[in-house]
C-alpha cells in the first residue's frame, strides 16, 4: 500500500515537471475559456489593449468618478481548473460625491493577489466592435459582479457600459451591516474624458 | 416382499404424518412473540418497531402479499412473517421494506420487498448480520437504540436511489446469570444488487406466478406515490394562485432594478415577498422551504448563475423522505424588445437531478469559491456574446440559445453535467424541459404535455 502511494507521488512529480519543462505556448489575447490550453500565455500581440491605459474621469449622479487603467503583462490566472497567463488591463477607480467626499476607492486599496472582489479585469476584447470587455469583481460581498464594456471613442474619450448582475447573499457571509451599495456608475454609455 | 414395502412406506407415513403435525402445533405455540393466537402472517399490521417505519408502504405491501401467497406454502417453505416489525430502514417514499420471518422463535429469513414504479419485487435477504439485527429487535431485551441516515446509491439509476440508515441497538440484561449485554449496528441502503441476480421471494408456490425475483415482472402494486416526473412537479405549481401571483410580481420587479426574492413551502405556501437592494436579496434559511425564486436585474444576465445553482442544492438537501428532485431554484429577467409588449420575460427553473450522495457531495464538500465560479460565468457570457450563434445581433444580449448553453457550460464547469434539469416557463404557461444537444452547440426545448 505504502509502495504504491510512493510511486503514485513519484509518477506525479514527473507529470509536473514534465509539464512545467514544457515550453510555453501562446494564444491570441481573445482565446475562448474552453479552448485555452494549461500554462499558455493569450498576449496582447496587436497590443490592442494599450488604445484604453491612462486616467479618466466622468460624472454621474452627482459623483465624479475617476478611473484609472493600467495594463499588466503576463498576469496569472486560474479559471475552471486551467492555469494560464493572459495581458490584461486593470482598473482601479475612486468615486467621489457632489462634496468631494470619497466613496469608494479601490486605487488606495491593497487587494490580495487573488481576490476578485473590488478588482476590474480585461478578459478580452472584440476589436471590429472596438471594445474590450472587462470583469468587475463586484463590491461587498461580491454584490454588483458584472461585465464592464469599454468602447474607445476617440483618443481622449472612453464610452463606458456596465452590466452588474443580481446576487443571492446570505446574512453568514454577507453580515447586513456591511456597505451593499454600488458605487460604479450603472448605465451605458457614459463618456469618460481622459486626464 | 411387496407386502412389507407397502407396510413400510405405511409406517413411515404415519410417522412424517406425526411430525408434521408436531410441527405444526409447535408453529401455533411459538410463533408469535406478541401472544396473539391469529396466524403472524396474515395478522393486521401495527408496526412494533423502535424506529419510525414506512408504515405505508409496509401495510401496502402485505395488502399485496396477502392476495398472492399460498400460507401453508409459505410456512413450509419460510416460515411466519412477522409484519409488526418490518422495518423501511429510513426510506419513506414506498421503495424498500426488509420483513422478517419467524421459525422457532427466530428470525431465520428476511423477505426483502422493492417497489420500482408500480412494480413490487419480493427477494430473499439472508443476510446473516441483518438477520441477528431483527433477533436482537425482536427479542433482546432492548435498553438503548439509534438511527442515523445518510445518503447513498449503489446503482446510478435515478429510480433506485435509496436513504442509507445505520440503526444501532444495546441490548440489556435482567439480571439473568451468564447473560452478556450487547449492542448491535448494522447499516441498510436500500436495495443493493450484488454479485448475480437477487434470489426470489415465492408466496405463492404457483409456477406460473411470478416469485419476483430475476427477470420475473414482479407484482401489481397499489396506487404508487407519483413519480418525480419534471413536468408534473411544476404543473401542480403553475396552476397555484399564489405561485403565479409572486412571480408577477418578480417579473414585474425585474424590468425596474432592485432585486426581490422569495420561497415557497411544499404546500405552496409563499413566504413574504423578500425585499433586497439594489443589486442583491438575502433568501435567508432554506429550511422548510421547497424552493425559492428571485429576479434578475435588467443589466444583469436573464440566467442562473452558479450561487443560484448552490442555493437550488441547499433547497435540495432539505427536502423531506430524500425527494431530493423536490427542491427548486428560479429566475425571472426581463429585456425590452421590439416585440408585443415591448418586454420579454425569461423564467427559467433549475432543480438537482442526481442522487442523494451526489448532493450531500456536492453541497458540502466541493467547497465552492463562488466568486471564481462567477467569473467564469461571466467571462463565458463575454465570450459567448461576441458569437452571433449566440445572439441575435452584434452587441445584443444573449438569446435563449445562448443562455441556455452559458447555464449548461456553467454546470460542466461546476462537474454537475447532466445532474440538473432545467425548465423554461414562457409567459403563456407552457413548460418546456430544455437539454443540450450531443453536439453542445445548441439546446432543444422539449414542451410538458
Amino acid at each position: 500500500m505504502k509502495t504504491i502511494f510512493f510511486r503514485v507521488i513519484i509518477i506525479l512529480e514527473l507529470i509536473i515537471n514534465i509539464t512545467a519543462c514544457k515550453a510555453q505556448q501562446t494564444q491570441p489575447l481573445n482565446t475562448n475559456l474552453k479552448d485555452i490550453i494549461s500554462n499558455s500565455y493569450l498576449k496582447d500581440v496587436n497590443n490592442e489593449l494599450d488604445n484604453y491605459e491612462g486616467n479618466f474621469t466622468a460624472n454621474f449622479d452627482d459623483k465624479t468618478i475617476n478611473i484609472f487603467i493600467t495594463k499588466e503583462l503576463k498576469k496569472p490566472i486560474t479559471l475552471q481548473t486551467k492555469n494560464y497567463y493572459q495581458d490584461v488591463l486593470s482598473i482601479k477607480y475612486i468615486v467621489k460625491n457632489g462634496n468631494d467626499q470619497v466613496l469608494q476607492d479601490t486605487k488606495n486599496m491593497s487587494i490580495p493577489t487573488n481576490q476578485t472582489i473590488h478588482t476590474i479585469y480585461s478578459f478580452g476584447t472584440s476589436p471590429n466592435q472596438n471594445l474590450v470587455l472587462l470583469y468587475y469583481g463586484g463590491t461587498n460581498c461580491g454584490i454588483g459582479w458584472g461585465k464592464i464594456l469599454l468602447k474607445k471613442l476617440n483618443t481622449n474619450q472612453i464610452s463606458w457600459d456596465y452590466r452588474p448582475n443580481s446576487s443571492l447573499i446570505d446574512a453568514a457571509s454577507c453580515p447586513p451591516s456591511t456597505d451593499k451599495t454600488v458605487y460604479l456608475p450603472v448605465i451605458k454609455d457614459l463618456i469618460f474624458t481622459k486626464q | 416382499m411387496r407386502k412389507k414395502i407397502i407396510l413400510r412406506l405405511l409406517l413411515l407415513t404415519v410417522f412424517m404424518a406425526l411430525l408434521w403435525s408436531c410441527r405444526s402445533e409447535d408453529f401455533f405455540q411459538e410463533e408469535n412473540p406478541s401472544g396473539s393466537s391469529t396466524k403472524l402472517s396474515s395478522a393486521k399490521y401495527a408496526s412494533k418497531s423502535l424506529w419510525k417505519e414506512d408504515v405505508v408502504y409496509i401495510e401496502k405491501v402485505q395488502q399485496v402479499f396477502l392476495k398472492i401467497a399460498n400460507m401453508e406454502h409459505v410456512r413450509a417453505n419460510y416460515g411466519e412473517l412477522n409484519w409488526d416489525y418490518a422495518m423501511s430502514f429510513g426510506n419513506f417514499n414506498e421503495t424498500y421494506a426488509l420483513v422478517p420471518i419467524i421459525k422457532d422463535n427466530k428470525v431465520v429469513l428476511l423477505m426483502e420487498a422493492v417497489r420500482i414504479g408500480h412494480k413490487l419485487f419480493l427477494y430473499e435477504k439472508d443476510s446473516q448480520e441483518t438477520i441477528a439485527f431483527f433477533n436482537a429487535a425482536i427479542y433482546g431485551k432492548v435498553i438503548r437504540y439509534d438511527e442515523s441516515l445518510s445518503g447513498k446509491n449503489g446503482i446510478s439509476s435515478k429510480a433506485l436511489n435509496y436513504v442509507c440508515s445505520t440503526r444501532t441497538l444495546s441490548v440489556g440484561c435482567d439480571g439473568e446469570p451468564g447473560c452478556v449485554p450487547y449492542v448491535k449496528t448494522e447499516t441498510v441502503c436500500g436495495f443493493q444488487q450484488g454479485g448475480g441476480p437477487p434470489k426470489g421471494f415465492d408466496p405463492s408456490g404457483d409456477p406460473n406466478l411470478g416469485s419476483g425475483g430475476g427477470a420475473d415482472d414482479g407484482y401489481e402494486y397499489p396506487d404508487p406515490p407519483e413519480e418525480e416526473d419534471p413536468c408534473e412537479r411544476i404543473k401542480n405549481k403553475l396552476t397555484d394562485p399564489q405561485f403565479k401571483a409572486k412571480i408577477n410580481e418578480l417579473k414585474a420587479q425585474s424590468t425596474q432594478g432592485g432585486e426581490k426574492g422569495v420561497k415557497f413551502k411544499e404546500d405552496g405556501t409563499p413566504s413574504e415577498t423578500i425585499t433586497g437592494g439594489d443589486h442583491e436579496v438575502d433568501l435567508g434559511d432554506t429550511a422548510g422551504f421547497q424552493g425559492g425564486y428571485h429576479n434578475h436585474t435588467p443589466t444583469g444576465i436573464k440566467m442562473l448563475s452558479p450561487p443560484d445553482i448552490v442555493k437550488m442544492l441547499s433547497f435540495a438537501m432539505g427536502q423531506p423522505n430524500g425527494n431530493i428532485g423536490n427542491g427548486f431554484m428560479g429566475m425571472v429577467g426581463s429585456e425590452p424588445c421590439s416585440c408585443p409588449g415591448n418586454i420579454r420575460y425569461y423564467n427559467y427553473m433549475i432543480n438537482f437531478n442526481g442522487t442523494a450522495q451526489e448532493l450531500s457531495d456536492f453541497l458540502y464538500s466541493m467547497n465552492w469559491d463562488l466568486n471564481k465560479l462567477k467569473k467564469e460565468y461571466q467571462i463565458l457570457e463575454g465570450q459567448m456574446a461576441l458569437d452571433l450563434s449566440n445572439v441575435d445581433y452584434l452587441g445584443a444580449n444573449l438569446n435563449t440559445q445562448g443562455l441556455e448553453k452559458l447555464f449548461f457550460e456553467t454546470l460542466k464547469g461546476m462537474g454537475m453535467e447532466g445532474k440538473v434539469n432545467l425548465q423554461k416557463i414562457e409567459d403563456n404557461g407552457i413548460v418546456k424541459n430544455i437539454t443540450l444537444n450531443s453536439s453542445g452547440t445548441s439546446t432543444t426545448a422539449t414542451p410538458c404535455p
